[in-house]
């Protein structure tokens, strides 16, 4: 099967992720998928979770923390700039305590207080998920690709879901014992809404925001997880070990991309000796390659003669991944 | 385009002791590292390559099993490489954790079951991240080693665990500030007047002690350096350039940047096939580029004829990644 077949058998898939180790060309297939499914004309956004996202780069657009923005007839994109968030966020607080007390300064002890919650370490993370979640909710686009973080942080960041379920369930309960007795302090303060009430409304409106998010993560009707792999011994091992990893996960994947194929017809020409290597070696991994993922191949992409950047480059690409 | 080699760098840094290699994925970084442990163990000095990355490839660079504890090289006296166990690192640190809450409990009497507020606190997704920065910590502290290669995870990750140092103190200074205030409390309250001993805060007060030790390890220029590896091509510049910026902002000293992967255009001729001249004149056009943008440039290393896997390779990596500018 190809990869535009798949997409012609599956309509109902509205959520793309291209995994795999670093540097095997995650961002330069997901710009690919997004121009192409652009052109058979969806409404398509590419963004990224990743704080070193190379979107801009490959788009040749400054996109980083400027929201979404059109880069191409119904192609969007969008890089999210976790530290803007938090400040928003922070401004956010600060903003409720001004009016809260009616003051226009913030006492120093409270902004101290808001500064360390905010460098938590979990911050950046929730902060990118919780853009992503606004992303997805919102809705608007007809496909949602999702250029992801390397192997073993985006499992990471696809685990989060489940554990921050678990973690908020775990909190909820706790508040919830804690409400008996608030209730009671309240009712002689004759308050209907207790502190605690509002406090455990707004972490039930963080669980269902997650569990909307995680169950599209692992729900293999809407969404497709491609695996990007190349013909290089410890990129397989890696590529196994991942895969077995994300199924733990139930994140479906659909089929793999093998990239950086060097055509073998080269070895006609008048080539370098690494060159010469690399085909031969390749010829070994790419047996395995068909052995391992037998079946579910959807592509084969060749090394190509520069990398990928600026639109007529992608364009070329996208023939390349999607057959033309 | 080297003008100051690592070679040269490293001896004008007699006392460098912490080496990162950082960059975007695919470039070369855990070669690097490896190469570059394999060289300080050559100089006679005991070295230590460690990797913190949730996914491992260190054992299958080196051709043998490094996984979950520190072992001997391929019989190179001095060179031992160590793939930390996550997993373990986390069952104990929540062991810790456990330890430190039950104790709590008991002090503060609190009459509750300690599991849901250790889950609470374990299941905290930043619980990962942090216990392996503590590992790395102990890993450094424990100075075992002349030197240590770190091959860490992608930068984005070693950033911030690097960063994480000051964000560690900054939490300690409140919980410390806490606890004494708690303590006041409950010496005034109490009906003995007898300052009892409160492990809790002895713990903190530690704690903060090797934050603050790290933090001055990591910071230090003559002791700590963090290289960047790039390719001449255009999205692993983009990455080094933006993260160089970022470590300037953190204080953690660069020590330059490494270009892997390049071309020798000696090897072009008239009957060079096209795939391979247009590779050569795109890798030229970012040289161009890399020269530019990057003052620091301290070795490129050429595209070998087969994959860097095992000592022999290492060997030759380390060789051209040390030599002297002259013959770069």
């Amino acid at each position: 099967m190809s990869l535009a077949q798949f997409f012609r058998d599956n309509p109902g898939i509205r959520y793309i992720m291209f995994g795999g180790k670093g540097g095997l060309g995650k961002t330069t297939f997901s710009a690919a998928a997004a121009h192409w499914l652009a052109g058979q004309g969806h409404r398509v956004l590419v963004f990224s979770v990743d704080p070193q996202a190379s979107l801009s780069d490959i788009f040749e657009r400054d996109i980083f923390g400027k929201g979404e923005v059109e880069i191409a007839p119904n192609l969007y994109a969008c890089e999210i700039d976790a530290d803007r968030r938090i400040q928003e966020y922070q401004e956010e607080v600060r903003q409720k305590i001004r009016d809260m007390y009616g003051i226009d300064q913030i006492p120093d002890e409270i902004e101290n207080y808001i500064r360390a919650a905010s460098a938590e370490p979990a911050m950046e993370e929730s902060a990118i998920f919780d853009q992503v979640v606004d992303i997805v909710v919102k809705g608007g686009y007809d496909y949602y690709i999702y250029d992801l973080v390397p192997l073993g942080h985006a499992l990471y960041y696809l685990s989060m879901a489940s554990v921050y379920d678990a973690w908020i369930t775990k909190i909820t309960g706790l508040r919830e014992e804690m409400r008996k007795y608030d209730a009671v302090v309240a009712t002689i303060r004759r308050e209907k809404e207790t502190e605690e009430d509002r406090i455990l409304n707004e972490l039930i409106y963080i669980r269902d925001r997650i569990n909307k998010s995680s169950s599209i993560l692992t729900d293999p009707q809407r969404t497709a997880f491609f695996f990007v792999v190349t013909p290089e011994e410890m990129v397989i091992e890696d590529t196994l070990k991942a895969a077995s990893l994300f199924s733990k996960y139930d994140v479906p994947i659909r089929g793999y991309v093998v990239n950086r194929v060097v055509p073998s017809a080269l070895l006609e020409q008048d080539i370098p000796e690494y060159l010469r290597n690399r085909i031969l070696m390749q010829r070994g991994n790419m047996e395995r390659i068909h052995r391992e993922f037998a079946g579910r191949i959807l592509a084969e992409v060749p090394e190509m003669e520069r990398d990928i950047r600026g639109m007529t480059m992608i364009a070329k690409m996208a023939g390349v991944l999607f057959g033309r | 385009m080297v003008k100051d080699s690592l070679l040269e760098f490293t001896r004008r840094h007699p006392d460098l002791k912490y080496v990162f290699f950082g960059g975007k994925g695919g470039v070369g970084k855990t070669v690097m590292a490896g190469a570059a442990a394999l060289w300080y163990a050559r100089q006679g000095r005991k070295t230590l390559l460690a990797s913190t990355n949730p996914v491992h490839s260190l054992s299958a660079l080196l051709g043998q099993n490094v996984f979950g504890a520190e072992r001997q090289v391929g019989g190179v006296p001095g060179f031992y490489a160590y793939e930390i166990d996550t997993a373990d690192t986390i069952k104990r640190s929540k062991e810790e954790i456990r330890e430190k809450i039950r104790w709590f409990l008991k002090y503060a009497d609190i009459p509750t079951e300690s599991d849901a507020f250790v889950e609470t606190a374990t299941m905290n997704p930043s619980f990962e991240e942090s216990a392996m920065f503590e590992n790395m910590i102990n890993i450094m502290f424990e100075d075992k080693y002349d030197v240590y290669v770190f091959d860490t995870a992608p930068t984005a990750n070693a950033r911030r665990l690097l960063g994480m140092s000051r964000v560690y103190s900054l939490w300690v200074e409140k919980m410390v500030e806490s606890r004494k205030e708690a303590q006041a409390m409950r010496l005034a309250l109490s009906f003995r007047k007898k300052q009892e001993k409160d492990p809790l805060m002895d713990y903190l007060i530690s704690f903060r002690s090797r934050i603050v030790q790290a933090n001055r390890l990591l910071t230090d220029a003559s002791r700590t350096a963090f290289y960047f590896v790039t390719l001449p091509e255009a999205l692993p510049i983009a990455v080094i350039r933006r993260f160089i910026g970022w470590f300037h902002d953190f204080g953690i000293p660069v020590g330059g940047v490494v270009v892997n992967g390049v071309i020798d255009p000696g090897v072009i001729s008239t009957s060079t096939s096209e795939f391979v001249l247009n590779r050569v004149l795109m890798q030229q056009e970012y040289l161009a580029q890399i020269r530019d943008l990057f003052p620091d440039v301290r070795a490129v290393v050429p595209l070998f004829e087969t994959e860097v896997q095992g000592l022999r390779m290492l060997e030759r990596v380390a060789q051209v990644l040390f030599r002297n500018s002259s013959s770069a």
